[in-house]
């Protein structure tokens, strides 16, 4: 699970990550190591709930490292590197959701899309001591997966990563009020969801008159 | 009611998940790397408001300046070109400059100033014109200030807004930024009200109407400019990167 971090130990981290950063740009490749260790596993969490598939997941995961890598001297010295890794992250999944979408879909005879391969997260989840089973990770992954594209965002970066709405906002290029009621609506449609509310009154209901299941990412 | 990631059962396993190590293009590449020199906003910052500069600086230097000049309130003079000059710092300064302790710029507050910068623009000219009777060029009409004088200035607007907006482009390509279209209606935004700026000094032509549709108006088509070509130059400049 997330830790609920006080503001001071935010502002602790960011510092730590702005010193890693720094040291990074200045060609420091311990600093990458300790960047990646200390990210990585925030990013491919944030990226598996966002796409739903752990090996796409890890090759975007490279791929938004690559990309920072390339683009390490945009980074502005004594910023909080974190946010903006999401964005590239964010960024690498919609143009991977893109690609996919203008690639060739096989359909199966009835005409419906194949389901995506669910992501394998057992006993991947280190800071909950790895007591979750596979099944209820593949039963969590699969409640996200009904989610709106929007609401789904919004609920992983919030609820789950534990960012703020100004953050969020920043990642997914939207207002934090938006943030703040896609957060919300996607976490009471989640909860129904997991706590086994009946379809009626699960996420359909949860999501009221906000027509949503349309809306792709931006 | 209270929202905890309790609640979400399994799902917090995806707060942090155990990555692979990294792979060996990137750890060739990382082996190999050299200091880079980092951005630095306020430096992006002055480079597009040069950029924007340029034609208005050299048109105050060679165009004569409006006839009226002296037959108008010096207050008035100076308080719309406070506004217009505002209207160029501010929403430039939003869509380059990231807030403190960020790498990127807020999209969303550099599109709500940018919406607000083209209606204060066209607001100012509509409402707040004066004119000295005799001396300004005051249209007819409506249609007769589009037909002879809407497109000189809103011409000039854009000789501003276009090179901002492509140097915004090129210091905004590696950035990842997201909402690129509000930061790109800041930039043409802040390119109009330069124009606006330059125009105020310059333009011989009064009446609101004018003022509003054709100095306001470029503000407006700055900002439009922006919102649609921002994002397709950021593209490509991403593209040519990536090659």
């Amino acid at each position: 699970m997330a830790q609920r971090a006080t503001p001071e130990r935010d502002a602790e981290d960011a510092a730590e990550l702005a010193a890693l950063m720094a040291r990074y740009c200045d060609g420091d490749a311990r600093a990458f190591h300790a960047l990646y260790a200390a990210l990585a596993p925030k990013i491919l969490g944030y990226l598996t709930g966002l796409i739903g598939d752990r090996a796409t997941a890890e090759d975007l995961l490279q791929q938004t490292f690559m990309k920072l890598h390339q683009g390490r001297a945009s980074y502005v010295r004594g910023a909080n590197p974190a946010p903006w890794l999401y964005t590239i992250a964010h960024r690498a999944c919609i143009d991977e959701i893109r690609r996919k979408k203008r690639s060739k879909v096989r359909l199966s005879t009835d005409g419906t899309l194949p389901r995506e391969p669910a992501a394998d997260l057992g006993g991947a989840a280190e800071a909950a001591g790895a007591t979750s089973n596979e099944a209820d990770v593949e039963r969590g992954l699969a409640a996200l997966a009904t989610l709106p594209a929007l609401l789904r965002e919004a609920v992983l970066l919030t609820k789950i990563q534990g960012r703020s709405s100004a953050e969020a906002a920043l990642i997914a290029g939207t207002t934090a009020g938006a943030i703040k009621v896609r957060a919300h609506r996607g976490y009471v449609a989640l909860r129904n969801k997991l706590l086994g509310a009946t379809e009626d009154e699960g996420p359909a209901a949860a999501l009221g008159a906000v027509a949503l299941d349309r809306v792709e990412l931006q | 009611m209270k929202e905890s990631l309790e609640d979400l059962g399994s799902l917090g396993a995806l707060a942090s998940s155990l990555p692979p190590p990294p792979s060996s293009d990137l750890l060739a590449d990382v082996g190999s790397m050299r200091p880079v020199r980092t951005r630095v906003p306020l430096l992006a910052l002055c480079i597009v408001a040069v950029a924007a500069a340029v034609y208005p600086v050299v048109g105050l230097a060679i165009y004569p300046l409006r006839p009226d000049l002296a037959a108008l309130p010096t207050w008035w003079l100076v308080s719309v070109a406070l506004v217009w000059l505002a209207g160029f710092i501010v929403p430039l300064t939003l869509a380059i400059m990231p807030r403190a302790g960020h790498v990127l710029p807020d999209g969303a507050r550099a599109g709500r100033v940018a919406g607000l910068a083209c209606l204060t623009a066209v607001l100012l000219g509509l409402l707040f014109t004066i004119d000295a009777p005799g001396v300004t060029i005051v249209p007819t009409s409506v249609w007769e200030m589009f037909r002879r004088y809407w497109w000189g200035c809103v011409s000039f607007g854009l000789k501003i807004s276009i090179p901002a907006v492509l140097v915004a482009a090129a210091v905004l390509r590696k950035v990842a930024v997201t909402r690129l279209p509000s930061l790109g209606a800041a930039v043409g935004a802040a390119g109009g009200a330069f124009a606006g700026l330059a125009l105020h000094a310059l333009c011989p032509v009064g009446g609101a109407w004018h003022v509003g549709l054709a100095h306001g108006g470029g503000v407006v088509i700055g900002a439009t400019i922006g919102a649609l070509w921002l994002p397709l130059l950021v593209r490509l400049g991403g593209k040519r990167n990536d090659r």
